[in-house]
């Protein structure tokens, strides 16, 4: 159902992408997984108030309650690869985004996860961030019918976009200034030897 | 400020103050150091003329025994006290009177003296080695240890034409454990790629502990191995001989520990100071996602309300703009 919609955008989505897209060499290699996320999600991002059907005067997210099979739709994976990849699960009031963030090594996987915690602990800033994220992924968004009641859906889409596209250009940036300064300061000790 | 300092900062003041201020007083400063060193100057009960500088260091008795107490009174001389205050591993005295009618030279010295214990002790084996490798002279023992910290020893290993030192290095925070691996890594690339360092200590990093150990492994406790792995400097003449040199070598090698933790700690704060203005700007695109509430009254900084019409999250010109006070409308 999603996968269908996420290959037929209409013309009106396509025109909301264009100005999020950024320049770079960087950009252009990432650009269709960007793409994709951001098709998928408008389309999966269609959702309407429904209280629980079990609780009287309850209203919660299904995809969190997980009460009823029938409430929740396919889950589904874009992969850029292994180990980058943007897990979209949507139910009828509800959806949940998860991102797996690139870590080629051990440097990089301290990073991100240096980020992702303190990303973490701005939850209550961020409205539509998850405390934790979900098993097997680094960062996850709640958005429920409440949020895209209260926010512009493409404004919502534009953010987690553009959270793919920079968090890994942070992180291989901050691994790059943590090596060149390590080389900085091996160089700087060294040469207090050399005369 | 990219080299620690030799000496501690506070001792050095402390003591400078006491001999420079015209009228005297009583001071009783404690201070701490690298790898749990304490110090404290205290000046003496009856005359403030007298200052005690009483220093607390780990591994005190460790080095002592391996260098011998000859080296205590050879290093401080006459300002030694003969037994530490309780609590500490040695005392110093400083007569201020005194000091204040020696030279300059001497007073700088003293000041030197009197603030660099913690590297002149744990370095002990390093003075003892690298003053004999300058002098052609034998040295007593293959092997010196100093246990600097708990579980992260130095050993120094003198040879015919170099001294080695190697360092076990840990680092208990993961985070900094990861970065530490780094730089140590750095260091050994930068040592072998870059030309102008070619004159430099040779310098080597190894998960399993080094060839110059391996005559002592039996009495060491080191096949454990160390986290962050074992790192070598071997020293040779080269690098020890000119004016001031050897100092500057016993505080350069000695320290190496706390220079890489320092580094560390400066690279998590500026990693921090990124990710908050990252999360910032992250922050801006998603407040962007809301739209601006519509005919509520605002205020502008004058103090006049108004309220915005239109559509759109695009700022529209002030629609209508009623003033609510007569007496800024006559202004």
């Amino acid at each position: 159902m999603f996968a269908s919609s996420a290959q037929d955008p209409s013309a009106s989505e396509r025109s909301s992408v264009a100005p999020a897209a950024t320049a770079g060499a960087k950009a252009h290699v990432l650009q269709p997984y960007l793409d994709c996320i951001r098709h998928s999600l408008t389309a999966a991002l269609c959702v309407q108030n429904f209280a629980s059907q079990i609780v009287e005067r309850h209203n919660k997210p299904e995809i969190e309650a997980r009460a009823n099979e029938e409430l929740l739709l396919n889950p589904l994976v874009i992969c850029r690869s292994e180990d980058e990849a943007c897990m979209i699960e949507p139910s009828v009031n509800s959806v949940r985004v998860s991102l797996r963030i690139k870590q080629a090594d051990s440097t990089e996987e301290i990073l991100a996860q240096k980020f992702v915690r303190f990303l973490m602990q701005r939850a209550d800033n961020f409205i539509v961030l998850r405390r934790k994220a979900v098993e097997g992924y680094d960062i996850s968004f709640l958005i429920t019918n409440f949020h895209l009641e209260q926010m512009y859906k493409h404004k919502l889409i534009d953010f987690i976009v553009q959270l793919v596209e920079e968090i890994n250009k942070e992180i291989s940036a901050m691994k790059l200034n943590v090596n060149t300064r390590a080389r900085l300061i091996g160089q700087e000790f060294l040469k207090e030897f050399v005369f | 400020m990219i080299h620690l300092d030799a000496g501690n900062r506070i001792v050095a003041e402390t003591i400078t103050s006491q001999l420079s201020s015209e009228t005297r007083y009583a001071v009783d400063v404690t201070a701490a150091d690298h790898n749990d060193v304490l110090y404290k100057v205290a000046s003496d009960m009856g005359s403030t003329h007298l200052v005690l500088v009483s220093v607390f260091v780990p591994c005190f008795a460790e080095v002592i025994e391996q260098v011998g107490p000859g080296y205590l009174a050879s290093r401080y001389g006459e300002l030694l006290r003969p037994t530490a205050e309780c609590g500490f591993s040695l005392s110093l005295l400083l007569d201020l009177d005194a000091l204040a009618a020696a030279t300059e030279a001497r007073r700088a010295e003293v000041i030197t003296l009197a603030s660099c214990v913690r590297r002149d002790i744990e370095g002990a084996a390093l003075w003892v080695c690298f003053g004999a490798l300058l002098h052609r002279t034998p040295v007593a023992r293959p092997l010196f240890v100093a246990h600097v910290r708990p579980g992260e020893p130095m050993f120094v290993v003198p040879a015919a034409d170099r001294v080695v030192v190697i360092f076990a290095l840990a680092f208990t925070d993961p985070t900094e454990l990861a970065l530490a691996s780094i730089f140590l890594q750095e260091l050994e690339v930068v040592r072998r790629t870059e030309r102008s360092l070619a004159t430099a200590p040779l310098v080597s990093l190894s998960p399993r502990p080094p060839m110059e150990l391996e005559p002592f492994a039996q009495q060491l406790d080191v096949a454990a191995g160390a986290p962050l792995g074992f790192l070598s400097f071997a020293l040779s003449v080269r690098h020890l001989e000119g004016p001031g040199r050897l100092e500057k070598a016993v505080g350069m090698v000695g320290s190496y520990r706390s220079y890489v933790l320092y580094h560390v700690k400066c690279t998590k704060s500026n990693m921090h100071s990124r990710m908050r203005a990252r999360v910032n700007g992250w922050l801006q695109v998603l407040n962007r996602a809301v739209p601006d509430r519509h005919g509520v009254e605002r205020k502008t900084i004058g103090g006049r309300t108004f309220k915005r019409t239109g559509t759109g999250s695009m700022p529209v010109a002030v629609g209508s703009l009623s003033l609510s006070d007569a007496g800024q409308l006559a202004a």
